[in-house]
């Protein structure tokens, strides 16, 4: 067992050490920091039910071509500047990110973007629009014998119907087209397509009587 | 003198009788060109969603994937174009395994609408062995060299294929599909759309109705089945007597070769059946039902 020798010296000398009171301002300052932490607790536990958003292409494209400018300024000044150790740490967490990157991040490192302008001359279809003339005979054929009381349960009937309409779906769907992205030479020769297979439709129709 | 009213004759009808044939516009035609590339790595797959689009999917030996998008507005004014050129968006993108690239318009709220015609152009250059799934409505498309998983679903698009082996499942709605030396496991659903298939090989489950189908196939096919409604189907062959068939025809004609001696059967009111086996004990099958339509079977 250790003996403790000079004890009285001891606590005589620690009775003698000179006490100091803080200032007011450390506790002060004390007293901020634990609010701060208590307020980033808070806003941890808020995190997870937070929404999410995507940035748009443009805004990691904006990003990038700037890292890749500010590397391009600072190519010409490079020195170590930090110790071995420093730089594992930190090549390891730019491993790190470069995954979580490649997990969550589009690759958006290598877009170019051109405008060219040229003249082109096309066939004038602008003015061309006269598949609608002939629905007068399909709306006649319509009532005159898809509607009528003996010929409509024909089964025949029944399919050429049901041909018409998913014709006139057809026809519907590339007109819609038309209207957002122009009426092209291609789009007037699918609707010619469909307006003969309509006809041809209404023929049968027409034939059975 | 008279020579040159004669000329000048000549020259005023040449004029009216081109400008009547062929009366054309002068459009001043803007476009958005973005190059872009993707590392490859094995599991990813290209996901592309052309709208009035012509896709051309090529192969390279490099591993990654070049996506080029051309988007054009035209208009016979070029501010007008380069204006409603802005409404056309595009995303090219990846997120995980998957490659995304699509084009659609999009017109802020209380903006003018856009007048001009619009028209994309994707090229798209990947390794054989990526899969890619392919979407696209009132459109071209062209597909060749892959070597692994194709998707395509269409709609009002003209479809080419060409040197593909793998999966292949194929939907096509008022398109037409041209096929040529296609191997694998190929599944096509069509409607209202015509079918090409050129010196095809593999295994075939093709289910078309309101449609033109031809099939030129050689001896390497495996197994084809084909259910159509209301079309017209041909099948060469250079040696038709190779396969073991099963025919059902309901409502339809039956054209079939006279050298080979099929076996006829009434199955019902207007339903025909007719069979064929040929010498050799293993033969692949040639399975075939059609209703309402016409079926050809013709030596090529």
């Amino acid at each position: 067992m250790l003996e403790e020798k000079n004890r009285s010296t001891l606590q005589r000398a620690l009775r003698q050490l000179p006490e100091h009171e803080p200032e007011a301002s450390v506790w002060e300052s004390i007293s901020q920091e634990l609010k701060e932490a208590e307020r980033e607790a808070g806003l941890r536990q808020s995190l997870p039910h937070l929404s999410t958003y995507t940035p748009p292409d443009l805004v990691w494209e904006n990003i990038v071509s700037e890292l890749e400018l500010e590397e391009e300024k600072q190519e010409a000044k490079i020195r170590p500047l930090f110790p071995r150790t420093a730089l594992t740490a930190a090549a390891t967490i730019a491993l790190l990110l470069a995954g979580l990157a490649w997990l969550l991040l589009p690759d958006s490192n290598n877009t170019r973007v051109t405008i060219i302008k040229r003249e082109v001359r096309l066939p004038d279809t602008q003015m061309v629009r006269d598949w609608d003339k002939d629905e007068p005979a399909f709306e006649t054929v319509r009532t005159q014998f898809v509607e009528h009381p003996l010929l409509r349960s024909h089964p025949k009937m029944q399919r050429l119907n049901q041909e018409l309409e998913e014709l006139n779906a057809a026809k519907a769907e590339i007109e819609t087209v038309m209207d957002s992205y122009g009426r092209d030479a291609d789009l007037i020769n699918r609707i010619g397509q469909i307006e003969r297979e309509r006809s041809d439709v209404l023929k049968r129709m027409v034939a059975l009587n | 003198m008279k020579r040159i009213h004669s000329s000048l004759l000549w020259l005023f009808l040449s004029l009216l009788v081109s400008s009547g044939l062929t009366a054309q516009t002068t459009y001043q035609m803007v476009t958005k060109k973005v190059e872009r590339s993707f590392s490859y790595r094995d599991g990813y797959e290209v996901n592309i969603e052309g709208e009035k689009a012509e896709v051309v999917i090529e192969t390279w030996n490099r591993n990654e994937v070049q996506v080029i998008i051309e988007l054009s507005a035209k208009h016979p004014d070029q501010r007008r174009a380069e204006t409603d050129l802005k409404a056309m968006q595009y995303q090219s993108e990846r997120v995980k395994n998957q490659i995304y690239i699509r084009n659609y318009l999009s017109v802020p709220e209380g903006a003018r609408k856009p007048e001009s015609l619009f028209d994309t152009r994707y090229t798209i250059r990947l390794p054989k062995d990526c899969p890619v799934y392919l979407k696209n409505h009132y459109g071209v498309a062209r597909v060749s060299n892959l070597a692994n998983r194709l998707r395509v679903n269409s709609a009002f698009t003209k479809l080419g294929l060409d040197n593909i082996q793998g999966l292949i499942d194929v939907r096509t709605r008022f398109g037409d599909l041209e096929g040529s030396h296609l191997d694998g496991t190929v599944t096509i659903n069509s409607r209202r759309s015509n079918i090409i298939l050129r010196e095809i090989k593999g295994q075939y489950d093709i289910s078309a109705q309101y449609g033109i189908l031809e099939i030129f196939a050689d001896q390497d096919l495996i197994d084809l089945k084909i259910d159509a409604e209301n079309s017209d189907v041909s099948l060469y062959n250079s040696k038709l007597g190779l396969f073991t068939y099963n025919i059902q025809a309901q409502e339809s004609d039956l054209r079939l070769p006279n050298e080979l001696e099929f076996r006829l059967f009434e199955e019902g009111v207007g339903i025909k059946r007719a069979t064929f086996k040929p010498e050799q004990e293993y033969s692949a099958n040639i399975t075939i039902t059609i209703r309402f339509g016409e079926l050809r079977l013709q030596k090529q």
